[in-house]
């Protein structure tokens, strides 16, 4: 059986603990109403502020060239106050498929909305559409 | 000749040619296109006439959801601050008058309403600027914002009226009548009437349009109607009836500056039947921006105190946001702990166990499939069959109005307690909260410096020193507690967390801190909307313990640019014993993709 997760990603707490942090519209970098979907091997996780990224290998089918996406989501801290934590959920070195908002620059990147792990597990970062899938309808 | 009419053939084609390809887009009016976007689909619909009048509580949701008043999970009006700007014609001392300029805004929580406004001479150019208040119960005019004011006693019934015949004021004032306020339906035409919030003894009327309607389909499948919207508003003081006419609402804010808030583009105002005003606007900053309006000490002097609160607040009365300092009677009857020396202890971790800041609720679904408010995610986790993530929740559950709520909840909370800037910096403060994305060195992972840094998370006391640890980019400071002054040239360094020194004021422990550089912005609840400081800030803290409870405010003096100095009220800070380890906070490393719009967040 597959394992579902709905991870919460809750701004409210975030931004209550920590009222230093600034905030941007996530709407002001990536367009999250065209979500797309890559596949891809992660080569390198950064568990950076202000946001973690990952870095993924994705074939481009047109060229057949590889691509490095850099996806991107939200502070170290909000995924670590819901258990999630760098190399414990994001072994590299293994294939990965997001459902991400891409970069309105057009670059390779994008925001991270869903996660599938390499055992099939899905990861709601975005929000839950309502089948609990994670996955937009 | 023959080539001006060649030109205006061209001009109605393509006019022509874009108003098809607008309205095979999206099949409703070109005015709703730049707003709602967060929509997966948006069509307009014609629905019959309303049999019966709903309910007072139905109708004003409605009106207020139609408008964008009613944002985040709990849908809670959010409109505290507005500033917009219009053309048009105006009666000024009986004659009629082509605006030159036009600008209101308004401050929902005094409340208070300024129109700033210049005729057109017959050159086109502006005459005389006309600075026209009212705060409370208190009017007066003004020569520019903030300086040259003269009591204006006459004019206070008239600008009650005004403020009071805005769009939000409908769901405001209606809302503040209580069980006063009534439904109708009236030859198929939905009205809605209150009597006005004292001191005005009168009546309004409000007439609705429940036909036109914007249905929205949302990411979840979701669909739901934009209605209810403000026709005419009529509105009787003892003899005079004032009737204003709104029509083609639409989000006027700028493109990439939007925050879903709806305002009337055509405004007509009548007195006893006459046109007084027939306004077009242009544009508004409706995300709260930041619109204070002080009442000058001549002008307080010239009324009676009770017109300073004589009006009440149109505001909900909880705030916005999150409940915060929960929990703030909690150490009150626990002893204080003190020192060898008598102060009191201050050593020990502050906050992050839960109960100090922010409630951390969570939604989800019990079993019966009934959304439910948990008190924390553990206590959904144990009890709920599915958890939403909050943005799930938001306004209709639209990512994007999430991030949008998100936004005009912060700048709610903030701006309900805003430093007071001398009026010549009250646009600037308004343009870099606009511009915060790529003005907000925050954003370049700079520090944020004191007091935007907040409370830290760590006290560590000695007879001499007391030594502040935070978490954000593991700062930390070193305070002497001594007597000693600032340190000679540190006073005048520029640096984020400035030179601070310390002394005790009885039991409370009060900090300096000088010696600061321009680059960061204050905050105070969450974010830091344009509030910036000179290099001559001054930032003095109070540190106050009382049982296991520590109260943590602060004020800020910056004479350079600040009316007065900042005071924000301290906040409860609970005693942290979870023993749990100190986590490094991971360093800021700038986003290489450019911010390429305004929108925040």
């Amino acid at each position: 059986m597959r394992k579902s997760f709905v991870i919460v990603i809750a701004a409210a707490i975030v931004a209550a603990a920590i009222p230093a942090l600034a905030h941007h519209a996530s709407q002001a970098e990536f367009d999250k109403n065209s979500p797309k979907t890559i596949s891809g091997v992660l080569t390198r996780v950064q568990w950076t502020n202000p946001h973690v990224r990952w870095y993924i290998d994705v074939k481009n089918e047109k060229t057949s060239e590889v691509e490095t996406w850099m996806l991107q989501g939200s502070g170290p801290g909000a995924y670590k106050a819901n258990g999630i934590s760098a190399s414990g959920v994001f072994p590299i070195g293994k294939t990965y498929t997001a459902m991400i908002a891409p970069a309105r620059d057009g670059s390779n990147g994008g925001y991270v909305m869903t996660w599938t792990l390499p055992d099939g597990t899905k990861m709601d970062f975005w929000h839950d559409y309502g089948d609990g899938s994670g996955e937009k309808p | 000749m023959r080539a001006i009419a060649t030109a205006t053939v061209l001009v109605l084609v393509l006019g022509l040619a874009t108003s098809v390809a607008e309205a095979q887009f999206v099949g409703i009016p070109k005015t709703f296109q730049p707003s709602l976007d967060a929509a997966k689909s948006r069509v307009r619909l014609k629905n019959p006439p309303l049999t019966a009048a709903p309910s007072v509580k139905d109708t004003l949701y409605r009106i207020g959801d139609a408008l964008g008043m009613l944002r985040d999970i709990g849908e809670r009006d959010a409109i505290l601050t507005m500033d917009w700007r219009a053309t048009g014609t105006m009666i000024f001392d009986g004659q009629s008058c082509t605006l030159a300029n036009y600008r209101g805004q308004i401050r929902y929580s005094v409340p208070a309403l300024r129109i700033d406004y210049a005729c057109a001479q017959p050159d086109g150019k502006a005459g005389q600027r006309h600075v026209e208040l009212i705060a409370n119960a208190m009017a007066w005019n003004e020569t520019a914002p903030g300086t040259g004011a003269t009591p204006a006693p006459d004019a206070v019934s008239d600008r009650l009226v005004q403020l009071w015949s805005l769009p939000y004021s409908v769901y405001k004032a209606a809302t503040l009548a209580g069980n006063a306020a009534k439904t109708t339906l009236e030859g198929g035409v939905l009205y809605l009437s209150y009597p006005l919030p004292a001191p005005l003894d009168g009546t309004a009327r409000v007439a609705l349009n429940t036909t036109d309607a914007i249905e929205l389909t949302m990411d979840s499948g979701e669909k739901y109607q934009l209605s209810y919207w403000i026709d005419r508003i009529e509105i009787r003081v003892g003899n005079v009836m004032t009737e204003t006419t709104y029509s083609d609402y639409a989000e006027l804010n700028e493109p990439d500056y939007r925050s879903d808030v709806l305002f009337p583009r055509r405004t007509t105002k009548k007195r006893n039947g006459t046109t007084i005003a027939d306004l077009t606007a242009q544009r508004t900053n409706t995300y709260n921006p930041y619109v204070v309006m002080p009442v000058p000490a001549n002008i307080k002097a010239a009324y009676p105190a009770s017109a300073a609160t004589g009006v009440p607040a149109a505001i909900p009365a909880a705030g916005g946001g999150e409940t915060r300092g929960a929990g703030q009677a909690a150490g009150a009857n626990q002893q204080t702990p003190r020192t060898p020396d008598g102060h009191p202890d201050l050593n020990g971790r502050w906050g992050g166990a839960g109960g100090a800041i922010g409630t951390g609720t969570v939604q989800g679904l019990d079993k019966n499939g009934n959304r439910v408010t948990y008190a924390s995610l553990e206590e959904a986790k144990a009890n709920a069959t599915k958890i939403f993530a909050r943005n799930y929740v938001a306004r209709h559950g639209n990512p994007t109005w999430a991030e949008r709520d998100q936004g005009m909840d912060d700048r709610y909370r903030d701006n309900l307690n805003p430093p007071l800037y001398k009026p010549e910096f009250w646009d600037r403060v308004q343009y870099l909260d606009m511009h915060g994305n790529y003005l907000d060195t925050a954003f370049l992972c700079a520090p944020v410096g004191l007091p935007r840094i907040g409370p830290p998370i760590r006290i560590m006391q000695t007879p001499n020193e007391v030594i502040l640890l935070y978490n954000n980019r593991n700062t930390w400071r070193v305070v002497p507690t001594d007597g000693r002054p600032h340190g000679k040239e540190d006073d005048r360094d520029q640096t984020y967390m400035g030179d601070s020194v310390g002394h005790w004021e009885g039991d409370t422990l009060v900090i300096e801190a000088v010696g600061f550089n321009d680059e960061t912005w204050l905050a105070n609840v969450a974010t830091a909307p344009g509030w910036f400081h000179t290099t001559e800030m001054r930032v003095v803290e109070r540190f106050r313990r009382e049982g296991n409870t520590l109260y943590y405010g602060y004020t800020v003096y910056d004479p350079e640019v600040l009316a007065e100095p900042w005071a924000v009220a301290p906040r409860a800070i609970q005693l942290n014993t979870t023993n749990g380890p100190y986590n490094e906070d991971p360093p800021c490393i700038m986003n290489p993709r450019p911010m390429v719009s305004r929108e925040r967040g």
